[in-house]
């Protein structure tokens, strides 16, 4: 029988995004902000926060959660593909739960989401195979035609684009073919980022423009005299400086990114060279607003301004720590408190999130899935 | 006070018997008047119905200035002095008494509120925090209004209610900003604010306590507990006598009152049983009088009937019969519909058994879900649908057995 794993009280640092582990988009209350990881001993694992609200994680085996915390169908169906899943982090998490929404289980909404979402992948998969590839063009044959990385002209893209493999494959020493695939690979990978520098229809910056939207009207909300006083505008002022720091660390990853992807010959070189570092720099921004979307949904699933004031609490209780690593990667010095931060919200009990307001809050849970990225 | 005319005593009965969609028309009729005078009667036997009705009110300055206070608004002839309520004649000569004060000020906040309802909670807590303290101080100073005696109340009795006004309008943004922020139930009210209000009212105008505890325990049934608690310091020794007489209040409004929650929609019924569960739980603190946790142990057994019979009621209104016209695929039959009743039905269960008895909960829960695993396989109602509606009605471990052996019988 999995048990508990020791409460890690005031100790919990992780070393790296993939110690803090993947958000997942569960429906159940109760697991509201928890994460899943995969320890290389232990196998995957749940951390969850402290359910009184206070400083500190659990760590629970994925198979105790079911016994623990009696999720809803759609959590245990999503921890089991979860469970099934090779890698963890934000990518395959997202598409794994993605899959159990598009069989219904969180509503008809969210089923309708998911295969909106999954078709916008495609295209984004696509369109950055198409630009990574155009780029490639243009910087192998710099005087030749431009080419654009148009639907309507992916057949003389790609036309074009073998021809380019071929040739650049010899100075790799390897296939044309290898090259090509190898550049889908690398599509993929680049898709939430966007491989273009003025993409702003890839997931990533469209969760830096929720985010920042979101941190811009807390701060609205809450700069008045009112508001800025109570407790809410103590965790408001606390979420937003958060938000600041998140932000800025994902707009650099994003730059990374793109800069990365804007020479693809060196790209492809990197990655039959260092692959891990490759797949570093492509999924950093992802990483950084791993967590943060589900916030952003708390605070814009109502738009009435008490409704929000009343979800700050929630909001607040599953801001995500940003591991040590993430000190590597910021464009500049990040406070203690990025680290280690200051912001708990102590629950009285669980009334708020059981029995009837459960079957509430689920609902409002499934409608958040519905309006994800 | 002037007889009343038969014909208006009438109409008020007609009124008073007319169904929801007309009372309705009545309401919208008299808020289009620019002088209500005896019309204004008309309203007074609708008055526990338009508050379970949710009927929105165009939002004008005299209403936005009293909306704060509206649980301790009576009609003149149901205010007796030393009952902790205001007469709702007071509110004209106390707004014109606000408007000379503010001057220009009165004019932006029309502007503002002009073709507004009371439904705009957000206008009228971002304006209302602004009005509220100007209007206090307003009150607190002034002298009898010329045209007092329209009230019906004698001179004598305006500093006295002008002070009280004045004392609950200082602490009503406060109040507000309490409610909003303990509205998810995930913190507990502040007892420091509680504390500060109360005390804030006791310098003020001590007369106002008792007022203050049923605008506080109306809205927030939760500060009733802090409230007793609070009750015990030496400090705050005027506290104990003004909860009992708010209670006292409260709980005879509860047993006056035909029905004890709102008979609309299921979700609004559900919601309404919360907010009086909740409440009749709070106020049964261990320091109530003997008397008072009678009547609350009797309250509590009509919401527990009244649950019952909604219940009940529903099951087969808003779940089967929908259940099934979805399962035939009749036209405009949707799942949603079914499912939207599951949850209001569940969350009603929840309440139910919070307030009486289980096991009479359990048998209507088997019935629904029976009603559930009875429907023949119908392509419009999909293996999902089902595990959806038997996860809302009966809890997830039920929905995955069925949808586990689903699987099973699936696989080749």
């Amino acid at each position: 029988m999995p048990t508990y794993l020791p409460l890690m009280a005031n100790a919990y640092h992780p070393a790296t995004f993939q110690d803090r582990g993947g958000a997942v988009a569960f429906t159940t209350p109760m697991l509201a902000g928890s994460r899943v990881r995969d320890n290389p001993r232990r196998g995957k694992e749940l951390v969850i926060h402290n359910p009184s609200g206070d400083r500190g994680v659990y760590v629970l085996p994925l198979p105790g959660v079911r016994d623990q915390y009696r999720p809803t169908v759609h959590d245990v169906v999503l921890l089991q593909r979860i469970g099934e899943l090779r890698t963890i982090d934000p990518a395959t998490i997202r598409k794994a739960a993605w899959g159990v929404a598009r069989e219904g289980l969180a509503g008809p909404e969210a089923r309708m989401a998911a295969e909106a979402v999954t078709e916008a992948d495609r295209q984004h998969a696509m369109m950055s195979e198409f630009r990574l590839l155009a780029s490639l063009i243009q910087q192998v044959e710099p005087s030749s035609t431009p080419v654009t990385a148009e639907l309507a002209e992916a057949e003389a893209l790609q036309r074009r684009g073998f021809g380019v493999l071929t040739r650049l494959g010899r100075s790799f020493g390897r296939s044309g073919h290898e090259l090509g695939q190898a550049l889908s690979e690398l599509a993929l990978l680049f898709a939430p980022t966007g491989a273009a520098p003025d993409d702003a229809q890839a997931r990533c910056p469209r969760l830096i423009v929720q985010l920042r939207q979101t941190r811009s009207e807390i701060r609205e909300a809450f700069g008045r005299a009112e508001l800025g006083a109570t407790g809410g505008g103590g965790l408001a002022r606390s979420i937003v400086a958060s938000a600041d720091i998140v932000l800025a660390c994902a707009a650099t990853a994003l730059a990374a990114a793109r800069d990365m992807a804007g020479d693809p010959v060196t790209l492809l070189a990197r990655w039959f060279g260092n692959r891990r570092d490759v797949v570093g720099t492509a999924t950093r921004c992802e990483w950084f607003l791993d967590g943060w979307e589900q916030i952003c949904l708390l605070w814009q699933a109502d738009a009435d301004l008490q409704a929000r004031l009343a979800a700050l609490f929630e909001m607040a209780q599953i801001i995500p720590i940003l591991p040590s690593e993430a000190m590597q990667w910021s464009p500049g010095p990040l406070p203690p408190t990025a680290l280690s931060p200051s912001i708990h919200v102590p629950s009285h009990n669980d009334d708020w999130r059981i029995g009837g307001n459960a079957v509430r809050l689920i609902d409002r849970n499934e409608r958040m899935r519905a309006m994800s990225l | 006070m002037a007889k009343e005319h038969p014909d208006l005593r009438d109409l008020r009965r007609e009124v008073a018997q007319a169904q929801d969609a007309q009372v309705r028309r009545v309401v919208e009729t008299i808020d289009a008047m620019t002088s209500r005078s005896d019309a204004d009667e008309l309203l007074v036997p609708l008055r526990p119905r338009l508050e379970r009705l949710h009927v929105p009110h165009p939002l004008r300055l005299p209403r936005l200035l009293f909306v704060p206070l509206d649980p301790l608004l009576v009609s003149p002839k149901q205010w007796r002095i030393g009952e902790h309520t205001l007469p709702r004649t007071v509110i004209v000569p106390m707004t014109r008494i606000v408007e000379r004060a503010l001057g220009a000020e009165a004019e932006v906040i029309k502007q503002a509120i002009r073709a507004r309802t009371t439904a705009d909670i957000e206008l009228i807590c971002t304006i209302g925090a602004k009005l509220w303290p100007l209007a206090a101080t307003a009150l607190a100073s002034s002298e009898v209004p010329d045209r007092w005696g329209e009230t019906g109340l004698s001179e004598k009795l305006f500093p006295a209610l002008a002070a009280q006004v004045a004392a609950l309008l200082h602490q009503s943004p406060a109040l507000d900003l309490l409610v909003v922020e303990t509205a998810n139930g995930l913190m507990p009210p502040d007892r420091y604010r509680i504390e500060a209000m109360a005390r804030a009212v006791t310098t003020a105008c001590a007369e106002a306590l008792p007022m203050l505890v049923i605008l506080l325990v109306s809205r927030l049934p939760r500060a009733a507990g802090v409230l007793y608690d609070l009750a015990t310091r030496r400090s705050l020794m005027g506290l104990n006598a003004g909860i009992e007489d708010a209670t006292s209040l409260l709980l005879n409004r509860f047993e006056r009152s035909d029905v004890l929650v709102a008979n609309k929609g299921l979700s609004v019924f559900t919601q309404s049983v919360h907010r009086v569960a909740t409440l009749l739980a709070e106020l049964d603190h261990e320091h109530a009088s003997r008397t008072r946790r009678e009547q609350i142990r009797a309250l509590r057994q009509r919401l527990y009937g009244d649950c019952q019979a909604r219940f009940k009621s529903s099951m087969q209104d808003a779940f089967v019969g929908p259940l099934h016209a979805a399962a035939t695929g009749a036209p405009d039959a949707a799942i949603g519909r079914p499912e939207d009743a599951a949850r209001a039905l569940r969350i009603l269960e929840a309440e139910g058994r919070s307030i009486g008895v289980s096991a009479a909960y359990q048998d209507m829960m088997a019935e629904a879900v029976q009603a559930v695993e009875a429907l023949p396989p119908a392509q419009a109602v999909t293996l999902t649908d089902r595990v959806r509606l038997l996860e809302i009605l009966a809890g997830s471990e039920t929905a995955l057995a069925v949808l586990e052996c689903a699987s099973v019988s699936a696989d080749p």
